[in-house]
């Protein structure tokens, strides 16, 4: 169909053309049509020409019509409101009370019943709160997003994707302070859709409010430096309260005369500085926080509104000396994995700290602190996912080092496959595919529907626990599902490439489980069958389900199938206690989650429990055990080291493509393959050292002994140490808006202003993703770059940097400089004042209406636009052009019916009667008088032989009667002018019911039914027979032919 | 005419007597349900529903409703025409889990009708007690009872709780404990005014049926604006049937997960659907087990049942069983257990259903709880007895509707 035709669309009733142009064919052909038809249709009857050119008029009609792209639409009569509700924390909880009540009432007062009300609540982000339904009668909100700004655009664009079966208009209650979308432009897309956004304007203003604007500190300072740290607070009013200031946590005391810490101060409306003293006392990132406490009365605040926004923070980086934070486990038995390492350190006068896994660092900044950490046999389970997301981060944006030794709790069989840390690490910790080793089986067994956010959690587990296993491990999950009761969402099989896993846990139904009976059923005979050195299952659930019988679990515990069992907001204990029961019957552990908090942490849970299937990684040869092999040489790490003792076990990994080093190999689980035992490279702005044994006796017995112990891990730890920040890099930062500009200033070692420095910059935003600096340089010696930062909080940025420089021992002068870029509280608590005059903008932009607020008043379910015009009710098309199409063509077949067959309404009414059984003797007139005169041929016939004495066979009797019964027939005043021959023409044909008057029946006219001998054959009486059927025939041809 | 014009007549008049008369009733086989009422969505305001998981009928106002528990703890009182709630409350404590079984004793209302429309008795017999509406508070281990107040003014929604007459039942696997009850079932008196007896079953690894019966020797326990209920205030425990396993020994009545329960047409035997082990039993009113019927299931085949969740008698001998496992209906011979029809089919599109819950009879309309789609559908009571129904059903699940074929 062309595309050059085209035009707007035409409504015509319930009908839309999208391409009408083509409705112009049915003048056109219309006009043709008639013209044609005086001359071509002459021959037919004047009634048949009629209904022969109306059928032809319908047939172009119908394909005009279906060319023309129809479509048939139905309006709606419906008509929604939906309430786009700002949630914000900029508008005072009073305020916002009474906005329920203000729906609650306009519901009682205006809402029709089939009128429909959705709300959708905003603040940083929009979210759904009702789909419009006519059964609202109040407003209740859910807002699960943080409320610390004010996206009203996004509230628009939510409720613009809300499917629309209805008319719909919105109503926008809010203050109007927006701090990200652009209101405006979302309007516009509303307008565009015809739908008015009336306006509710929250009006307000804080009488009284303090805010910590400002708290401004050095980006840099030098250990036992005095640094000046600056408050900036802002008063609207005169106002008096408390100012803390906070270093790490611990408060400065900034009353030194006073019993309390705090400094109370007077403020007059505007802006005033305090300043204050702070000598750095130790080295690292410095945070320091101001905090103003308002004077309060009774309890409430006098003088202040907001507490969020009087709270500020800076951070100073100070320079110090190197140091290396030891992690080990929990315990004595961590303490001495730990005490070999942790003496080597000290005699290489290396600066360390020695800490548990539950005291290590919590936050990016913390980490920083150190320049390099050793983790010695640690499992991912220990660390929560920010914690190895940062730790991640510290290495390849901070630039600090990372020493990962193994241990039987380390690497693979540490649940780090899949971490975040497992992408800073020089090795693959999933051994390859072809690696013939014990694998472990996992299934679990998902019925998470019941606790809050069910499908999130319950995709989350499944998703962390897989992430753990090698491409080897068999994994299973099953579930119920209502459509199909219990049922493997993923058959137990290997995990290979994870894709149908993951693939499989999106299909999730997350059904409700009433019976863990089936499902622990499935569980065994897989387990059962399954090749795994290590089988075990996993169940979540709220523990109501049936239990299995103690029958059932027995057979788990035969087979060496363990189940651990997690309760997530199980009823009662006794649920707690069944669920105990079938990890204890099993040997499996049983873990409990009854807090929102611990709800995040069970991911982590099914980390630790998916280990338990990995203790496969684990290679272990006691007595001499495995010789390494080293490639001394290879890296400035082994410098003077020749070779290496012997090991007696070692977490099985593999190389890594690309740039990572492996510097030791052993030859140990797989004869064919060696796998890595010690590995290096440099990751993002940090270096990374993994050793695949431990460093204690329980494998590495000889090293202890070993007099290059001390050399070996001194080296190493000073391969990674992030290199000492230099003073003759100065960082400043300047806040613009949502960017922050970064200056930098550098100076060569004689103090001369260094060009052509070569800088690598990495930004740690608060929410702890990275994104790398490109500084420019501006000026000699100066450095610019601007970067996005648009959360609030502590920003942390890293610079290394390369120049040469003769004066530098080694021809290069290189170092690394940190910063930090402090965003102080979210814009949205800077707002004192309602912004309504943007709202007029908005309900004039889209013919909406101002509304007053008073629920008595506002008729939110109105029909009509600002300007007077209706609203729009949604329509819905359907393309109808498949249905013209074939009316039409099927009326094309009846138009040359009507020309090829004369259709008479008589013998339609007999056929009909006879059919129906109604009338069974009544036929034609005609067959009447066929029959008659066939008897009447017979016994005339019969006379003449009486009379001639002959006896006549049967044959002859027959054919004699048709002779005459023919000769009767052609002279009887027939109906109509059709012969038998012309019958005959016609039933050949396959016409069925024929012209006018006759039907199946008149046989005995057909010349075909009349028996006849062979001697009558080429008789003179048939050849005058055969003469008429040519003539008759050759006339009907004409007729015809004229017809067409 | 010819013999084949003849043939052709008579073949045609015989299909269009058979159409017309129905003559070989055979049973529906699945596929959409005839809806007739439907109403519902899912939500949190009067009328929506959040998982519905119990329903009962409630004809003590003269009025057809239909009372309706959702997985938000909510209690409503339906209009069985409209689905306009007439009441919506919470249960008075939920933190721990939601109610999943209600009941209603219409206060002998329904029986006093007929009896006197029957026998023009005017010999002074009670009149109708006090309504009373059972909830099954299952994950607080115990029943709570309400006095059912009359039906709000046109357009008027009660919100606030009804009178508590009694709550009987604390966490246990003792004498009058319960671990998880899923249901009421209340038997009544010789006459129909009373209560005789309630059963209550559980499961949570104690499953079993309890017997509890008013106690009517601790007085004095009246209730503001429902005299005549005091009489229901106290609750003793009597004894209990049935432990918890899959046994279908007579001698040892076992349980999965007894789920719900009704009495027979004739009030005169229990019937209790046994979930988990896809199976529905008929017992005396004593306890004794008469017959487990539907023993082969789970399954999808004619005669198996899927976590049968609740049970209606039809009056004819048959009941309607819904099906949480097969998302369908079917209806059983209670003697034999034999299929008589599968009704609907696991969707979200209309006359499907999802996890139905439970269900119940008003009037000639059987109300399914369409639990998965929040809704509530509807039915015609089905008539008339068709062959029973055997063999695969593989090959007409997809059919549309049975029926004359």
């Amino acid at each position: 169909m062309s595309h050059s035709i085209s035009l707007a669309s035409l409504v015509f009733g319930p009908l839309e053309f999208e391409q009408p142009l083509w409705l112009l064919l049915i003048p056109i052909l219309g006009a043709l049509t008639i013209l044609l038809a005086r001359k071509s249709l002459s021959g037919l009857m004047s009634g048949s020409k009629i209904v022969a050119i109306i059928v032809r008029l319908i047939v172009i009609i119908l394909l005009a019509g279906a060319m023309a792209e129809p479509l048939w639409r139905k309006e709606s009569k419906d008509l929604a409101v939906i309430a786009i509700v700002d949630v914000s924390e900029s508008i005072p909880r009073s305020e916002q009370r009474k906005v329920q009540g203000y729906f609650e009432e306009a519901i009682r007062t205006h809402k029709q019943r089939d009128e429909k009300l959705g709300v959708i609540t905003t603040a940083r982000d929009a979210f759904v709160g009702a789909l419009p339904s006519s059964l609202l009668t109040s407003v209740e909100y859910a807002h699960q997003g943080t409320l610390d700004a004010t996206n009203l655009a996004a509230g628009i664009r939510l409720a613009n994707a809300l499917p629309r079966n209805a008319a719909t208009r919105y109503v926008l209650i809010t203050d109007g302070n927006q701090t990200s979308g652009d209101i405006m432009q979302a309007a516009q897309t509303a307008a565009a859709q015809g739908i008015p956004i009336d306006v509710v304007p929250i009006r307000f203003e804080y009488a009284g409010e303090v805010m910590a604007d400002r708290l401004v500190a050095p980006a840099t300072a030098r250990e036992g430096e005095t640094m000046n740290v600056r408050v900036v607070l802002v008063a609207s009013a005169p106002a008096k309260g408390k100012l803390n200031l906070l270093l790490n946590g611990q408060p400065v005391d900034l009353d030194p005369d006073g019993p309390g810490l705090g400094r109370d101060i007077e403020l007059s409306a505007g802006q005033r500085v305090f300043q204050v003293p702070v000598t750095a006392l130790k080295s690292g990132p410095q945070e320091f926080k101001t905090v103003f406490e308002p004077e309060t009365r009774n309890g409430v605040p006098v003088a202040d509104n907001l507490a969020q926004n009087n709270m500020s923070t800076a951070v100073t980086f100070v320079a110090g000396k190197g140091k290396v934070l030891v992690l080990h486990k929990d315990g004595p038995d961590g303490e001495k994995e730990a005490r070999e390492l942790l003496v080597a350190m000290d005699e290489a006068k290396i600066e360390s700290e020695a800490r548990p896994a539950s005291q290590a660092p919590a936050t990016l900044t913390e980490f920083t602190t150190f320049d390099a950490i050793v983790l010695v046999n640690q499992s991912a389970y220990e660390y929560s996912q920010k914690q190895q997301e940062d730790l991640r981060q510290y290495v390849s944006d901070a630039g600090g080092g990372l020493v990962m030794i193994g241990g039987d709790q380390s690497f693979g069989a540490g649940g780090w496959i899949g971490s975040p840390l497992e992408e800073a690490l020089p090795i693959r910790l999933d051994p390859p595919q072809k690696r013939q080793m014990p694998r472990g089986a996992l299934v679990l067994c998902i019925h998470s529907v019941e606790m809050p956010e069910g499908t999130f959690y319950g995709k989350k587990v499944c998703t962390a626990a897989i992430n753990r296993l090698s491409r080897l491990d068999l994994v299973g999950i099953n579930e119920y599902r209502w459509t199909g009761g219990h049922e493997w969402v993923y058959p137990l099989s290997p995990v290979g490439d994870g894709v149908g896993v993951k693939r499989a846990i999106e299909n999730l139904a997350f059904g409700d489980m009433q019976d863990f009976t089936p499902s622990f059923q499935m569980t065994l005979t897989a387990l059962k069958k399954a090749d795994a050195g290590q089988r075990h299952m996993i169940v979540i659930s709220d523990g109501d389900p049936q239990i299995p019988p103690d029958s059932l679990l027995r057979e788990f515990r035969d087979n060496g199938i363990t189940v651990s069992t997690v309760g997530v907001f199980p009823h009662s204990g006794l649920d707690t206690s069944r669920m105990q029961e079938i990890s204890r019957k099993t040997g499996g552990r049983h873990y409990e989650v009854n807090t929102q908090a611990a709800l995040a942490k069970l991911p982590e849970i099914f980390v630790k429990e998916a280990m338990t299937v990995k203790r496969s990684l684990i290679y272990e040869k006691p007595g001499p055990g495995i010789a390494p092999s080293l490639f001394p040489g290879a890296s400035d790490a082994l410098r003077g080291i020749r070779g290496v003792p012997n090991i007696n076990g070692y977490v099985v990994t593999a190389e890594r493509e690309g740039l990572a080093l492996v510097t030791a190999k052993v030859q140990g689980a797989d004869p064919e393959t060696a796998d890595p035992l010690l590995a290096q490279w440099q990751y993002g702005l940090g270096r990374v050292v993994a050793f695949t044994s431990d460093a204690t006796t329980r494998w590495g017995g000889q090293w202890a002994a070993w007099d290059g112990y001390r050399q070996f891990w001194e080296q190493h730890v000073r391969w990674v140490l992030r290199p000492q920040g230099s003073a003759n890099v100065r960082v400043s930062t300047e806040n613009k808006g949502d960017s922050t500009l970064i200056t930098v200033d550098a100076l060569d070692t004689q103090g001369e202003r260094l060009s052509f420095a070569n800088f690598r910059g990495r930004l740690a935003a608060p929410d702890g993703r990275g994104s790398d600096v490109d500084l420019t340089q501006v000026g000699p010696g100066r450095y610019q770059a601007m970067v996005p930062t648009d959360q609030s909080g502590a920003y942390l940025l890293n610079l290394r940097y390369a120049a040469p420089d003769e004066n530098a021992s080694s021809g290069v002068l290189e170092g690394t400089v940190q910063a930090s870029i402090a965003r102080p509280f979210a814009d949205e608590y800077r707002v004192l004042k309602d912004n309504t005059s943007i709202l007029q903008q908005v309900a004039d932009a889209t013919k909406g209406r101002v509304l007053t607020g008073d629920p008595a008043t506002d008729d939110l379910w109105s029909r009509e636009k600002s300007d007077g015009t209706i609203l729009e009710p949604p329509v819905t098309k359907t393309p109808i052009w498949l249905t013209l199409t074939v009316l039409g063509i099927g009326l094309f077949v009846v138009d040359v019916g009507v020309r090829r067959v004369r259709i008479d309404p008589a013998m339609i009414a007999g056929f009909v009667r006879r059919v129906t059984g109604k009338s069974k003797a009544a036929g034609s007139a005609q067959i009447g008088s066929l029959k008659a005169a066939r008897e009447q041929a017979k016994q005339r016939i019969a006379e003449r032989a009486a009379t001639k004495g002959q006896a006549l066979s049967s044959d002859d009797l027959a054919k004699q009667a048709k002779e005459e019964a023919q000769r009767l027939t052609q002279t009887s005043k027939a109906k109509f002018e059709a012969s038998s021959e012309q019958l005959r023409e016609v039933r050949e044909s396959g016409g069925g019911v024929a012209m006018g008057g006759a039907d199946a029946k008149p046989r005995p006219t057909q010349p075909k039914a009349a028996p006849t001998d062979g001697q009558s054959k080429g008789g003179p009486g048939e050849e005058q027979g055969m003469n008429r059927l040519m003539q008759a025939k050759k006339k009907a041809r004409e007729e015809m032919e004229d017809q067409s | 005419m010819s013999p084949r014009a003849r043939a052709f007549r008579l073949v045609s008049v015989l299909c269009v007597a058979a159409l017309l008369t129905g003559c070989s009733r055979e049973a529906p086989r699945g596929g959409p349900l005839d809806v007739v009422v439907g109403f519902g969505e899912s939500g949190n305001a009067p009328g929506q529903f959040g998982y519905p998981r119990a329903i009962d009928r409630d004809e003590s106002s003269g009025v057809d409703t239909i009372w309706i528990i959702d997985k938000l703890a909510r209690v409503q009182r339906i209009d069985a025409k409209t689905g306009r709630a007439l009441e919506a409350w919470r249960m008075p404590k939920f933190n721990k889990g939601k109610p999943t079984g209600v009941t209603v004793w219409e206060g002998g209302a329904r029986r006093i009708a007929s009896k006197r429309a029957s026998e023009q008795a005017s010999n002074g017999e009670g009149q109708p007690g006090q309504p009373l509406l059972f909830v099954v508070d299952t994950h607080e281990h115990r029943i709570m009872v309400f006095a059912i107040r009359p039906v709000p003014r046109d357009g008027e929604t009660l919100t606030d709780l009804p009178p508590v007459v009694a709550t009987f039942g604390s966490y246990g696997e003792g004498d009058g404990q319960m671990v998880y009850p899923t249901d009421v079932c209340v038997v009544p008196t010789a006459d129909g005014t009373g209560i005789e007896k309630v059963f209550v079953t559980e499961y949570g690894g104690n499953d079993r049926v309890s017997i509890w019966v008013p106690d009517t020797s601790q007085s004095g326990a009246s209730v503001a604006g429902a005299s005549s209920a005091s009489r229901y205030a106290n609750w003793k425990f009597v004894r209990s049937f049935g432990t918890f396993g899959d046994s279908a020994a007579k001698d040892n009545v076992q349980f999965s997960r007894p789920q719900t329960m009704s009495l027979t047409d004739d009030g005169s035997q229990l019937i209790i659907s046994d979930a988990c082990n896809h199976r529905i039993g008929v017992f005396t009113l004593e306890g004794e087990l008469v017959r487990w019927i539907a023993t082969r299931g789970p399954g999808k085949e004619p005669g198996q049942v899927s976590y049968p969740y609740a049970i209606v008698p039809l009056g004819d001998g048959t009941i309607m069983v819904a099906e949480f496992g097969n998302n369908r209906l079917q209806r059983l011979d209670l003697a034999t257990g034999d299929s008589l029809g599968i009704f609907g089919q696991a969707g979200r599109a209309k006359g499907q259903l999802s996890t139905p819950w439970s269900m119940t009879r008003v009037g000639d309309l059987l109300y399914v709880l369409d639990s998965g789609n929040s809704r509530v559908v509807a039915l015609d009571v089905p008539r008339g007895r068709p062959e029973v129904l055997t063999g695969s059903l593989a090959s007409t699940q997809s059919d549309a509707k049975g029926g004359p074929r």
